[in-house]
Order: structure tokens, then C-alpha cells, then sequence
């Protein structure tokens, strides 16, 4: 018996000691990407926990009223993310403050949302959750709902051996559920692997080159940010007096500095910018050549503006567009659970 | 682990003698140790309002001005004993949240294998950085606790919330949630206490009154941010406890 229980420990710290950190059995690192940020080992992934946490996303079970979900403002097909909105919008049809974010490539993030305010995935979903314009829900209240159903506890006994619903597992499944969410199979990273017959047309690479020269420096591949905050010149809109980062660490040269989000899908997640002001990737591009407003925590690389005539425009643009990862946005493990 | 021990407690028939010599030798040392030691011993944190213990909702004055508290709740964290000035007990994982609604979270017990002696007493009130970084804990940690901000990553360490003639915010209540750990807002502080381990239970006052003496209840009845607001508030802390 007390063998068994030595052998069993062993197994234990042997497995921990194999164990790399950020090496997973589920999620593949590609060839020459960074080192995830996520510390696996603290929640080691599996398909019962994955499953669980996919429950989750699709459940409205998360907000007050039973009735919005997490793919209610992040759908599959737009790259999770609410398209069509420039403010995403929540329960009871309340308007929220900011345009949601793309949700893709989440395990090598470094803080969540526009303004850095969660500082780890598993908290994450906590603030839409509690939040009054999204969920208007409490955590305590959904570990409750999730505990008084049979099929729930099941859910979270197949999970973590335990049909005990906490708040730690319900988030920790969730995260579970969002770090699969990659996306590395775009036309510019077959390009890169040089696959056999994908290759840039002539105005995807004039676009790449231009990309890599005027934009590449905060959107930084291969994840296509630098996880930084950055003021990239947009007017500030006295209807929302957002002041991002500031916000948070209380530093007046934070001020008008949000996160610069990803480009991955791009072509599949406008409005674009934190508040949604731009419809479309024209307008994002005359704003970079022409619209820049300068203040105090400018960006210094955007001083003078990006100077492009029309026909490099449509070149990035032409690139940016094979960042759409048709795989990933249509990828079955990614959607409504059946 | 217990097999382990005994996988490698190797007997040699040519030393048994020795061995049952050192085995009853350690016996009696171990025994003469258990009698006057004490592995086993626990703190007990007591909050008052002057002379009274606090009972939540119950109207208090002090000084002709009327309190009634709601919520009180706190983490304490990083315990540890101290003899002559050196530690001499740190309890692992050492994060315990106190809620006057439950008045079992008062007492923390501790556990040694062998006596320890100490003469101070050490812990943060509050949780500290890298606990705040780490994603979803559970046990007093799950942010189930309410004590989690979640449009904001981070704990709140010290919650207040009750009602004041005074109050200049809605209904004259007043909430107080302390917290923040991003540098310079850091508001976790540290209480070192001269105690003494005679007794099997510590008694740790927590005086009330002190923190709400305070408050300004007509310019700032709410605090519910990180800031130099909490931070220059949550300094006072480690003045409202006192060992028994």
C-alpha cells in the first residue's frame, strides 16, 4: 500500500520534472514563435477541461439574465470577436465602453484588455462576467447555477476529479477552452514554412515589405503585436473620454495608450480600433498617413504620419488579408459545442 | 512519503543493539520535548469596536457619533513566528481570509513536527504581488471570496463597508475595499506583534475604532481603487492590531 502511494508520488514529481514550461501536449508551438506566456504547468491542459470550458464560452449561463454568453460579443467567423458594432453591446441591449477584441493566439498574451487591466487569462473572464453593461453577473452567483445542475457537475467531476464547482475550476476551464485558440495557419505562415505552391502575389509582398518597414515595429510578428501599449494618434472621443492605460496605473504618460491588439484575421474582425471608429482597413490606413493627432504620448514612430500614396495602401492591405486563417475561423473544436 | 521513510530505514543486524539504544534514547528526548512544547497552537483575531466585540449591523457610538458596520473582511497572509528576531515557524501557503460573517475564520491554527519557542509574531494584511499575478487560486483565494476586482486584476485586502450619519455617499453608508500591488500603489502591509506562546491561542485584537477614527466620511466615504488613497489608508492598518 505504501509502496503504491511512493510509485504514485514518483510518477508525480517525475511528470512534473519532464514537463517543459510552455510545452504542451495540445497547443503546438510553430517553428521560430516565442515561448507562450501561459504557465501550463499551473493548469495543465486536457480534453475534459477543454471541453468544459468550451461549455462555458457558448453558455449564457454566465450572465444575470441567463441569456448572453462569452460568443455573444465572440464569434467564430469574425475572429471571436462583435463585428458590426463600433461599442460592443451587452445585457438588456446596454451598450458597453469599448469595441471587443479578437480572441486568437491568447496563451502568449502578457495582460488582457484594451487598457492591460487583467494581468492573467484565468482572471480574465471575470470582467465581462461582473461588468454591468456585458453580463451583470457575480461569479459566486454562476459557480451557484453551475452547481445546482446534475449535467454541470458531471461536466466539472469529468474535468478536475471533483463535482465541487469553485470559481478557480469554472475560470481555469475556461481558460483551458480559450488557449486552444490559435491561429497559425494563415496564407502568410504558409509562406513562411514555404509550403509547396503558396506563395505572396506581387501586391502581398510589395505589401509585406511596406508592412515590415512602417508597421512591423508594434505589430511584431509573428503574433503581430508587441503586447505593448502604444498612442497611435487617434483624436480622443469626448462622448467616451477614454484615456486607456492611464487608467489603470494612474501615470499621465500612459495617457491615450491602449494595447496594440493583433492583426491576425484583420480582414474578418472590423470595426476596427478600441472604440470602433474605423469601418474598414482603408479607413485605418488613410488614419496612419493622414490622421494622426499628435499629443504628449504620441508614438514617436507616427510623428510624422506613414506616408503612402494609394497603391501601397492596397498593398498592405492585400497582405494584411492573408492573415485570415480560414482553418482556424472554421475549425470545429472551436464552435458551438453539440 | 511515510513509504519512503521506511523504504530507507535500513537495519544491520551487527548495530540492532545500537539502534534500539538510539531508538528508546530518541524516545525519551522526543517525550521529555512534548511535555512542556507546543506544536500545536493558533491565533484568534478578535475585532472590536472599543470594549465591545463586533456584532455586524449593531448600532455603536463612539464619541456621540453612531457606527454600524456591514462587512468586515481581510486576508492575512504570510505568517510567521519569530524568536529573539529570528524565525523560527513561517506557515506554508499562508493566505487566510477573516470574515466577520463567519466567525470559524477568526481562529488559525498551526501545525509544527517539533517544539517551536517564539516571542513575536509577523504577517501582511493583505495579499502580496505574486499572488496577484498568478491567475485563479482557490480555497480563500477563489474569487468567489468577493474579494477579487474584476474590471481590474487584483485583491482587495481589507474590506469595510457600514453606515455613518455622516456619510456623505447614498443612504450615509460608507465602503472602504483596499487594495492594489502594481508598484507605487502597492497597499499590502506588515504587522509584527511581541506575543506570548505560553498559551495554546494568541488573541489578536482588532481595533476598529482606530481605522474609523480615520475615515473622512464627508470628503472620501468610498474607496474602491487602487491608488494613493488606498495606499496612504491602508498604512493606518497595521496600528488597529494588538496581541493579548
Amino acid at each position: 500500500m505504501m509502496n503504491r502511494y511512493f510509485i504514485v508520488l514518483l510518477a508525480i514529481v517525475a511528470g512534473f520534472a519532464l514537463m517543459k514550461p510552455g510545452k504542451d501536449p495540445v497547443i503546438e508551438v510553430p517553428k521560430g514563435w516565442p515561448k507562450p506566456t501561459y504557465d501550463f504547468r499551473k493548469n495543465p491542459l486536457n480534453e475534459p477541461t477543454i471541453e468544459l470550458g468550451r461549455q462555458l464560452f457558448y453558455d449564457p449561463i454566465l450572465s444575470r439574465n441567463n441569456q448572453v454568453s462569452c460568443a455573444s460579443c465572440h464569434l467564430q467567423q469574425t475572429a471571436f470577436t462583435h463585428i458590426d458594432h463600433a461599442l460592443s453591446h451587452g445585457i438588456d441591449d446596454r451598450i458597453g465602453n469599448r469595441n471587443s477584441p479578437a480572441l486568437v493566439n491568447l496563451a502568449w498574451g502578457k495582460s488582457f484588455m484594451w487598457d492591460g487591466a487583467v494581468n492573467h487569462l484565468d482572471v480574465q473572464a471575470l470582467a465581462p462576467i461582473e461588468n454591468h453593461l456585458e453580463m451583470d453577473e457575480k461569479i459566486a452567483n454562476v459557480v451557484k447555477k453551475l452547481q445546482a445542475s446534475k449535467t454541470y457537475r458531471t461536466r466539472f467531476f469529468n474535468a478536475f476529479g471533483d463535482s465541487t464547482v469553485t470559481g478557480e475550476h469554472t475560470l481555469k476551464a475556461i481558460s483551458q477552452f480559450l488557449l486552444t485558440l490559435t491561429s497559425t495557419n494563415s496564407k502568410y505562415d504558409k509562406v513562411m514554412r514555404k509550403e509547396k505552391g503558396v506563395q505572396f502575389t506581387e501586391s502581398e509582398q510589395k505589401g509585406y515589405v511596406l508592412f515590415k518597414k512602417h508597421c512591423a515595429s508594434c505589430h511584431t510578428e509573428p503574433l503581430f503585436t508587441n503586447n505593448a501599449f502604444e498612442n497611435n494618434g487617434l483624436i480622443p472621443d469626448s462622448t467616451l473620454n477614454d484615456f486607456g492605460r492611464m487608467t489603470i496605473t494612474h501615470r499621465s504618460s500612459d495617457s491615450l495608450k491602449f494595447k496594440v491588439p493583433t492583426l491576425r484575421n484583420i480582414e474578418r474582425s472590423p470595426p476596427y480600433m478600441h472604440d470602433g471608429r474605423f469601418r474598414n482597413l482603408q479607413m485605418v490606413l488613410f488614419h496612419y498617413s493622414n490622421g494622426i493627432h499628435h499629443s504628449p504620448t504620441l508614438s514617436p514612430q507616427l510623428k510624422n504620419g506613414i506616408a503612402l500614396n494609394e497603391q501601397e495602401k492596397g498593398s498592405i492591405i492585400a497582405f494584411l488579408k492573408t492573415l485570415t486563417d480560414a482553418d482556424f475561423l472554421a475549425n470545429p473544436k472551436y464552435g458551438y459545442p453539440r | 512519503m511515510r513509504g519512503f521513510l521506511r523504504d530507507s530505514a535500513v537495519v544491520y543486524p551487527n548495530r540492532e543493539f545500537s539502534f534500539w539504544k538510539n531508538m528508546l534514547l530518541s524516545f525519551i528526548f522526543l517525550a521529555s520535548f512534548s511535555l512542556t512544547a507546543q506544536t500545536d497552537w493558533s491565533i484568534s483575531f478578535n475585532p472590536v469596536i472599543e470594549q465591545q466585540p463586533l456584532v455586524l449591523s449593531r448600532v455603536y457610538t463612539i464619541k456621540n457619533d453612531s457606527f454600524r458596520i456591514e462587512t468586515l473582511r481581510f486576508y492575512v497572509s504570510n505568517i510567521s513566528f519569530l524568536n529573539e528576531g529570528k524565525t523560527v515557524f513561517t506557515e506554508p501557503a499562508s493566505y487566510h481570509l477573516i470574515d466577520a460573517q463567519d466567525s470559524s475564520s477568526y481562529r488559525v491554527s498551526f501545525h509544527s513536527a517539533k517544539k517551536v519557542t517564539f516571542d513575536e509574531i509577523r504577517f501582511n494584511v493583505g495579499i502580496d504581488s505574486a499572488t496577484n499575478v498568478a491567475g485563479a487560486l482557490g480555497g480563500d483565494l477563489d474569487p468567489v471570496k468577493g474579494m477579487y476586482w474584476s474590471w481590474q486584476s487584483g485583491y482587495i485586502n481589507f474590506k469595510l463597508e457600514g453606515w455613518n450619519p455622516e456619510s456623505t455617499a447614498r443612504k450615509h453608508e460608507f465602503q472602504y475595499h483596499l487594495g492594489g500591488y502594481i508598484t507605487p500603489y502597492s497597499a499590502l502591509t506588515s504587522v509584527q506583534l511581541p506575543v506570548d506562546n505560553v498559551k495554546p491561542t494568541i488573541g489578536i485584537t482588532v481595533q476598529l475604532a482606530s481605522f474609523l477614527e480615520q475615515l473622512d466620511l464627508v470628503q472620501l466615504p468610498a474607496i474602491m481603487s487602487p491608488g494613493e488613497r488606498a495606499v496612504e489608508l491602508s498604512k493606518t492598518l497595521p496600528t488597529i492590531f494588538s496581541a493579548k
